[in-house]
């Protein structure tokens, strides 16, 4: 049986503190972002994905999500 | 008596001070704080100073009036007195240190902390999407109305200061023009608030950014209002002959009061209106935004240099005088210039008044 490896986001120099939520949000961004350069399925963007997906809270990308359908996010997509 | 009320008041105050329970490091008043928020903690000073006042005062009363002591004859009839005196300067002193421990050691954060406090209040939260204006504010452009509200507020600080300096030299025609024309800015200013504030595209209610802008540039212009009445309370005194050209000490108080507004309205400009709505990602907005910057900052070093040149050549900083000083110089020069006339050896780099050419050279430059 393969070894499941777990890890999480490697810290970030641009978010030093122990808060990490702005260090979600913008790898949330950065995912949508790259996939909008690079099309829908890149496995270059699989990174950002696993990042947002081990820092932020699962409420919080469910929230984000249906605003993005709705035209309603806030953030510089 | 009152030592031993003094004494009892002290322990009291000094147990609540330190708390003896805690007793391995002996941990003071300071290091804690049973509740959240930053109250000044009941003090017995204010009452027990305003006592030992009273004696103080009565006994000293009494004391000039030459009565006997009512209680003893110890000291002379300066019993009371130096009671009096005693009490008052421990009230004072103990007063003075709790002050001192609640200043120095009580709800206030290191500078480190407080600038943490600062960098956070302006960076936008994750839930407006970590961006500053929030996506979907109409912004208003720095460069139109709040552009000329600077020029405007910028002009009536240098007409107010006509009108100052009209006044102390009793020039009342000047005075009245100066406030005139220094009144019609800040109405001009108002009336200009009013209209970007009726066309904005977003309400004081509808969001973080409506609720700082309003917040923010309804304050100052309430003080804008203020300092306009405040001016115009100095205008009409001028206009009863209630000031002379020496004691007008409210007219000044004005003036001060629309500097300091004034001040406020170039941090506003700055923040709110050009920095907060600066298209950060736009290279070309930010390059054009630094170049303002760097031309204004290079304007106003050269305005100074200029200024500071006149005033080490002629010792003077009121406008006439300089002037008459010019004009005393230009004489003096022709009449150097006509003497030197027709003299084979005459160089101007050997005589004192090519400073004086270089001067006038200058000064055409900044008129």
């Amino acid at each position: 049986m393969a070894e499941i490896e777990l890890k999480t986001a490697p810290s970030d120099f641009r978010f030093p503190t122990t808060n990490q939520s702005r260090h979600c949000f913008t790898r949330y961004i950065e995912y949508h972002k790259c996939l909008n350069a690079k099309g829908d399925g890149s496995v270059d963007c699989e990174k950002f994905a696993r990042y947002y997906r081990s820092l932020c809270p699962g409420e919080w990308v469910d929230r984000w999500n249906e605003q993005r359908a709705n035209g309603t996010f806030p953030g510089p997509l | 008596m009152f030592s031993a009320l003094l004494m009892s008041t002290c322990d009291a105050y000094s147990r609540y001070f330190t708390d003896k329970s805690l007793n391995s490091q002996e941990i003071g008043r300071s290091q804690f704080q049973a509740q959240p928020f930053h109250l000044v903690t009941p003090s017995p000073w204010p009452l027990l100073t305003s006592f030992t006042l009273l004696i103080l005062t009565s006994g000293t009363v009494i004391y000039f009036n030459g009565y006997a002591n009512p209680f003893s004859s110890f000291g002379g009839g300066l019993t009371l007195v130096l009671i009096g005196f005693v009490t008052t300067a421990s009230s004072i002193t103990l007063w003075f240190r709790d002050v001192v421990t609640e200043g120095t050691f009580l709800g206030d954060h290191t500078f480190p902390v407080q600038k943490a406090y600062l960098h956070s209040s302006l960076a936008p939260t994750v839930e407006i999407g970590s961006q500053w204006p929030p996506a979907g504010i109409p912004v208003i452009n720095a460069f139109e109305l709040p552009l000329l509200n600077t020029i405007l507020l910028l002009s009536s600080g240098a007409t107010v200061t006509y009108a100052h300096h009209s006044l102390i030299q009793g020039n009342r025609r000047g005075t009245i023009l100066g406030l005139i024309i220094t009144i019609a800015f800040a109405v001009l200013f108002t009336a200009c608030q009013g209209i970007e504030y009726s066309n904005a595209g977003f309400t004081i209610a509808d969001g973080v950014y409506g609720s700082t802008f309003f917040f923010s540039t309804g304050f100052h212009g309430i003080h804008v209002l203020v300092g306009t009445i405040f001016i115009l309370v100095g205008f009409f005194r001028i206009l009863s002959y209630h000031v002379t050209d020496m004691h007008h000490l409210g007219f000044e108080a004005s003036i001060l009061y629309w500097h300091f507004v004034d001040v406020v309205w170039l941090f506003l400009f700055v923040l709110v209106y050009w920095w907060a709505t600066l298209y950060r990602n736009s290279e070309s907005a930010t390059a054009a935004g630094l170049k303002y910057f760097l031309l204004g900052g290079l304007s106003s070093a050269l305005i100074l240099l200029g200024t500071a040149l006149i005033y080490s050549n002629t010792g003077l900083t009121h406008f006439d005088s300089v002037q008459l000083g010019l004009v005393l110089i230009g004489a003096v020069l022709s009449i150097m210039m006509h003497q030197n006339h027709g003299k084979s050896d005459f160089k101007m780099e050997h005589h004192p008044h090519k400073k004086v050419l270089q001067n006038f050279t200058i000064l055409f430059l900044f008129i």
